[in-house]
């Protein structure tokens, strides 16, 4: 479920590429990986665009039904609110962590590496409910804090929005930190070395520096973070609260009894929504710029 | 009921024709079925017991003769897979030389569209998720008609309850949707909750209620319009409105599941102290863990149903025929029952006493205030997942 997406996130800070007509070895390379996504991708959402308008009748009845739905709404703005708080979390645990993991010796690096690609190899509802266990109301937190006597009453850290976001964040942390850690280590540490002896203090050489220079993976990771979590389907299932059901749940339910036309139309506007919101990302931040020129030193 | 009146008719004349033809005729249809037999290997010759009907053990050589493939079965798999496989599935296999191949979980309509739109399903026998799915496939067109002249002798004998089937699907078992409570809580030698109304009387039993994050399959709507004080009979067509209002008394206190293991899983933790499984749960987990503290009541149960269904183009219709009806006969339903409460006590003398207790059997359905409507389901599920859906999430 969240493997997808994964292989994008080198191709993203990739230079633009020109296709030189001239070359017809260009195209032939280019012809595998063009008929690979035309059958698994654009074919089969161009199927999915047409049903949205055709099934049951040929239309805007299903688009009609969304905008009317309250369902709907509610659920497409949890989806994002998800998204993003997962998101920012990730980020903000992530960044740390790989900054220092660019660090160290590469002997060092790569066993700490491994120990954050573990949840990798760990079955998702294992993971789901070995969480249950550890936040529930008699779970492992709550009652050592209530035996210490730190609290009086359990923590609310289960079946709510915040056991989803840490069960997304354990989920998505490795994909932020592949991204970030691959491309830190890219960065040349003498540049800040450089800074710190022309007089500037650790924080800003940091902040003048590095962080600019970390631009380009920041937000691959985080843009390849909250595109994966939009699909996220068991986890705020058996994590998450009443309130706490996504599109992709939904989805799946409109599937299920045969409503193929709505189930359609709903992944229509998320697709919509989520491109919507890149390029506006993309006006505000200059990616094409960020990712781009971050890579040309 | 038409098929099964005209199979009545014929069961009468039975005893007729067989004072007729006086002692030739019966020797020679045992005769026929002994060369039958004799056609099967010696070590299964042993399997094909007096209990299965002499059309049955014909439909099963012909399988067998039609040489061996591989099943694909799609159901819940796990436990219902292995309690499957006690009761019939093993003795299916040796008997026809063929092998199952399981695929889980079942699937809903979608996932059956998905199969039978693609011209090649890949499943040759599924089970459905509910009568009502089952409803809205055959409307669907996706269901292949089975052989009713080979099934509906066997059906006949099913108990008188209600259970339900057409030319394309069977029914193959109840399931209760229990109320569940933590037994640490409250013990049964105490005070404690006894029927589903319970779960909405939060001064008399505090704590959380794990109830089933769907409007289907898990008395969701039914439960609070019974507590409600709506008559069991006057159920359908669902109040909804009045359903979230009364689920609106306990929303603070409600942990949602959405799948089986969670149901029990949380009552266990402690993070439930109050609320409903399907019975196959407990029963299983009663087997290994007796002294699980989760306590359950068949009290008010609201019934709900499954069957087995054979998608449309499916590879092996003949085999799913067969096995379907080696299913069907009355010893197979009692390993399956005595295996793990599910099945059709068709002879209530071989269930054993698990099944008894857990088993859907005529003491618990007399207890049973309700069943859930599969053809109101099959008619309004898309409206009622859109209202579900807007209420939990506001």
């Amino acid at each position: 479920m969240t493997n997808s997406g994964f292989d994008d996130a080198p191709a993203m800070t990739r230079r633009p590429f020109r296709i030189d007509l001239s070359s017809m070895s260009g195209l032939l390379l280019l012809l595998p990986t063009l008929a690979l996504l035309f059958a698994v991708f654009i074919y089969p959402l161009a199927v999915v665009l047409s049903r949205s308008f055709t099934d049951p009748q040929l239309g805007f009845a299903n688009y009609a039904a969304l905008w009317r739905s309250q369902a709907f709404r509610n659920i497409l703005i949890n989806t994002f609110e998800i998204a993003a708080w997962t998101t920012a979390v990730c980020l903000l645990v992530g960044y740390p962590f790989s900054y220092q993991l660019a660090r160290l010796p590469k002997r060092w690096a790569q066993p700490l590496l491994g120990l954050c690609m573990i949840p990798f190899f760990t079955a998702i509802l294992a993971r789901l409910y070995a969480w249950t266990i550890i936040l529930g109301d008699a779970g492992v937190i709550n009652s050592y804090l209530t035996d210490w006597g730190v609290i009086q009453h359990p923590l609310s850290l289960l079946f709510n929005r915040l056991g989803v976001i840490i069960g997304m964040v354990h989920v998505m942390l490795p994909y932020m930190v592949i991204v970030l850690y691959s491309q830190m280590v890219s960065i040349d540490r003498s540049l800040i070395d450089a800074a710190t002896s022309l007089g500037a203090s650790p924080f800003v050489g940091f902040r003048r520096v590095f962080l600019p220079l970390s631009m380009p993976g920041t937000y691959a990771g985080t843009l390849l973070v909250f595109i994966i979590s939009l699909g996220f389907f068991v986890t705020p299932a058996v994590l998450g609260g009443g309130r706490d059901v996504t599109i992709a749940t939904f989805v799946r339910q409109e599937i299920g009894v045969l409503d193929w036309g709505a189930a359609a139309a709903m992944s229509m506007v998320l697709l919509l929504v989520t491109v919507g919101l890149f390029f506006v990302l993309d006006r505000i931040f200059g990616t094409e710029r960020i990712l781009v020129g971050g890579l040309r030193k | 009921m038409r098929m099964r009146s005209r199979w009545k008719t014929a069961m009468m004349a039975v005893p007729a024709v067989v004072a007729l033809t006086a002692g030739w005729g019966y020797s020679a249809a045992a005769a026929d079925r002994q060369s039958l037999i004799k056609e099967f290997p010696a070590d299964v010759q042993a399997l094909l017991t007096p209990d299965i009907p002499d059309a049955v053990i014909e439909a099963l050589l012909k399988v067998r003769k039609a040489g061996a493939d591989t099943f694909v079965l799609n159901d819940s798999g796990g436990e219902l897979y292995k309690g499957q496989q006690t009761a019939y599935l093993k003795n299916w296999e040796a008997i026809t030389g063929w092998t199952i191949k399981d695929v889980a979980p079942s699937p809903d309509p979608g996932q059956v569209k998905a199969q039978v739109d693609s011209g090649h399903p890949q499943w040759d026998m599924f089970e459905t998720g509910s009568n009502g799915d089952a409803m809205a496939e055959e409307q669907a067109g996706l269901l292949a008609k089975l052989d009713t002249g080979l099934l509906n002798p066997l059906i006949a004998k099913f108990p008188n309850d209600g259970y339900q089937h057409t030319d394309t699907w069977v029914q193959y078992s109840f399931f209760g949707v229990l109320l569940t409570w933590d037994l640490k809580k409250w013990p049964m030698s105490g005070p404690h909750p006894t029927s589903p109304k319970d779960l909405f009387d939060t001064a008399k039993f505090p704590g959380k209620r794990c109830l089933y994050k769907y409007p289907e399959y898990g008395g969701t709507l039914e439960y609070p319009l019974l507590a409600d004080g709506v008559a069991p009979d006057k159920l359908y067509p669902l109040d909804v409105d009045r359903a979230f209002k009364k689920l609106a008394t306990i929303k603070n206190d409600i942990v949602w599941w959405s799948s089986g293991a969670e149901s029990i899983q949380h009552i266990v933790n402690g993070d439930c102290a109050m609320g409903v499984t399907w019975h196959g749960r407990p029963a299983l987990r009663s087997k290994d863990e007796p002294n699980l503290p989760v306590g359950t009541s068949w009290e008010g149960v609201m019934l709900i149903d499954s069957g087995w269904a054979v998608p449309k183009g499916a590879k092996h219709l003949e085999a799913a025929n067969s096995l379907l009806a080696y299913a069907f006969t009355a010893q197979n339903q009692c390993k399956f029952i005595n295996t793990m409460g599910y099945g059709i006590p068709i002879d209530g003398s071989c269930v054993n006493d698990f099944g008894k207790q857990w088993g859907v059997t005529k003491e618990h359905r007399a207890s049973t205030a309700t069943r859930q409507d599969a053809d109101y389901y099959a008619k309004n599920i898309k409206d009622l997942i859109s209202k579900f859906n807007a209420w939990i999430t506001s």
